[in-house]
Formats: structure tokens, sequence, C-alpha cells
């Protein structure tokens, strides 16, 4: 039986995924985007990039809109959206309850 | 001295990072990767440098912007590793990982790691069979062929764990355990020198066996 994927996201593709939520990117622009959202805390790599593209596009969470020479630009879909607030929401409860436990 | 090191005796690179600990080690003693041979390593000399080499799975950066992206934070591909395999090496110790997240990593592994257990089932049976009908000759008996059946066993014992170091570093990997690649390698290596070991013995006793015929 297969394992079954994507039931969390981590933190690399989460911020896939936000990178995406207000404009279309292509593979480095997001892994940028990440790295200055993130202040250099997430840096993401080459292997984990290219392999979180390509499972978001087989869980059809993202979608290739052009490519244009080098560049593969992608764009998030509804799908995709459902899962990123879904996550925001999981996360926003778990530092909720944190907060409420805080001394 | 040679500039160029072949060595016969290596892990296997699907015994993943123990392939990567091991290159990184001869890296520090002066020996660069520079290709893979039908039987082994060829090795550069140069200066001991602290490189990171990673495998990464064929064809999974495939694109000319994954390419570029590699190139840009310092990974560059030096050649294909064994069947399943490309290796990127770089020496920028502040460069991310080539994967810096275990678990998407694990997912890079997943199409393999179908390919493999099939292959895994598919050597088993194989085995099994061939065994089953070696076992069931008379000539199996003597001594010559009792050996060359313990040979045959321990290449197959070698190469089941081989299979299952993947499958347990993808096991950790999908755990968010980042790969370890400190010295356990030398494990794996003895465990490669095994068969040849064995291989020499058995040589050994089959000329000592023929020399006993002559004799007699």
């Amino acid at each position: 039986m297969g394992r079954k994927t994507l039931e969390l996201l981590t933190e690399s593709m989460f911020y896939v995924l936000m990178s995406l939520l207000k404009e279309d990117r292509c593979g480095t622009e997001m892994a940028d985007w990440v790295q200055a959202r993130t202040k250099g805390r997430v840096r993401l790599g080459p292997g984990t990039l290219y392999t979180i593209l390509a499972k978001f596009q087989e869980e059809a969470l993202i979608q290739e809109t052009a490519v244009d020479g080098r560049r593969r630009t992608y764009t998030l879909t509804e799908e995709g959206r459902r899962r990123y607030l879904e996550e925001v929401a999981r996360l926003r409860a778990c530092l909720g309850d944190a907060e409420e436990e805080a001394p | 001295m040679k500039d160029r090191v072949h060595k016969w005796i290596y892990i296997n690179p699907l015994d993943m990072d123990h392939f990567e600990g091991w290159l990184e080690e001869m890296a520090r003693k002066g020996l660069l990767f520079e290709r893979m041979s039908y039987w082994g390593v060829v090795f550069r000399r140069g200066k001991p440098a602290d490189l990171r080499y990673r495998l990464e799975p064929t064809g999974r950066l495939w694109t000319r912007e994954s390419k570029d992206y590699c190139r840009e934070l310092g990974w560059d591909y030096l050649s294909q590793a064994g069947q399943y395999f490309e290796l990127y090496a770089n020496p920028d110790p502040e460069a991310p990982e080539l994967h810096s997240d275990p678990v998407v990593q694990s997912y890079a592994l997943d199409l393999l790691g179908k390919w493999l257990r099939w292959h895994l089932v598919l050597t088993l049976l194989l085995a099994a069979v061939f065994f089953t009908v070696l076992t069931q000759q008379a000539e199996i008996f003597i001594f010559p062929s009792l050996c060359l059946l313990f040979f045959d066993l321990v290449v197959l014992a070698q190469d089941i764990r081989t299979y299952v170091s993947f499958f347990r570093l993808r096991r950790h990997l999908a755990e968010g355990t980042p790969p370890q690649r400190d010295g356990s390698w030398r494990r794996s290596m003895r465990w490669r020198k095994l068969p040849i070991l064995v291989g020499l013995v058995v040589l050994l006793l089959e000329l000592g066996f023929l020399a006993l015929l002559f004799l007699a």
C-alpha cells in the first residue's frame, strides 16, 4: 500500500504555498521570497524546492502557467489555497493553545 | 605518485548516507571523486577539502531552471553514480543543503523506492528458485560446489543489506530525521569487503582441494 502523502505540510512546503498566495512565481523567485520572508531562517535547497514543486503539481495544489526560456512559472490552485488556509487554521489553533497554557 | 587512485571496493550508492560519508572522508584525505568506473570509484589527488557530496535520484533535477539554481548555490553536478543516482558536490559550508527538508527528500525517493521493492522481491524469488534447484543436485554436496554456494549466499546477504539500508534511510527521512554522515560508513565498507575475502578463501580452498586430488 502506498503511503498517504501531504497529510501535514512541512515548513518548507507551507512557505512555498505562501509564496504563491499573491502572485505567480518561478522556482528561484519562490526560494528568494521564502528566504527574505523568513529573514534567512528557511532556505530551500534545490532538491527540496523542485521536489516540492513536482509533488504539489502531482497533488494539484499548484499548476504551471508559463514556460519562458529557463523560467517555469506556477500559480496556486483552489485546492492549494484551501490546503494553505487549512494549515493556517491548524497552526493558529496550536498557537492559541500554547498562549493559553503559557505561564 | 599517481594523480589518480582507483578504489576497487566501494559502498553501493543505494546505501546513500554511507556512500556520501565515505566520499567526504576521502575528500578530507585529499582524494576527490572523479568518476565511477565499472568496478569501483576513481579519485583525483588534490588538497584535502571539506566537500559535501550528495546523491539525487537520476532525472529529478532535470529542468534548466533547477540546474541553474543548483549552480547558483554551489552544487555542481559531478557524474552519474551507479544506476539510480546523480552525484553533486559543494565546497561552500554556508550553502543550503541540496535537500534542506528531510521529509521532502523522502518524497524524492518514493519512485526509486517502489522500483527497488519490486527488484528486491524479484531477487529473492530468483534466489529461492536458484538455491532450490541447486541443492537438489547431488554434485552440490561436493566441497567446491559448497564453497561456491556459500559465496553466493554472502553476496545475496550483502545485496539485501544494501536494500535494507536504503529503506531504513527513507523511513528516517519521512520521520523528519536528517541523514547522519558520520563514520558509520566503515561498517558498510567492512560488509563490502566480506564477499571479496570469502571469495579469496573459497579460491584458496578450491586450489588446495584440486592440489590434493592431483597428489592423490
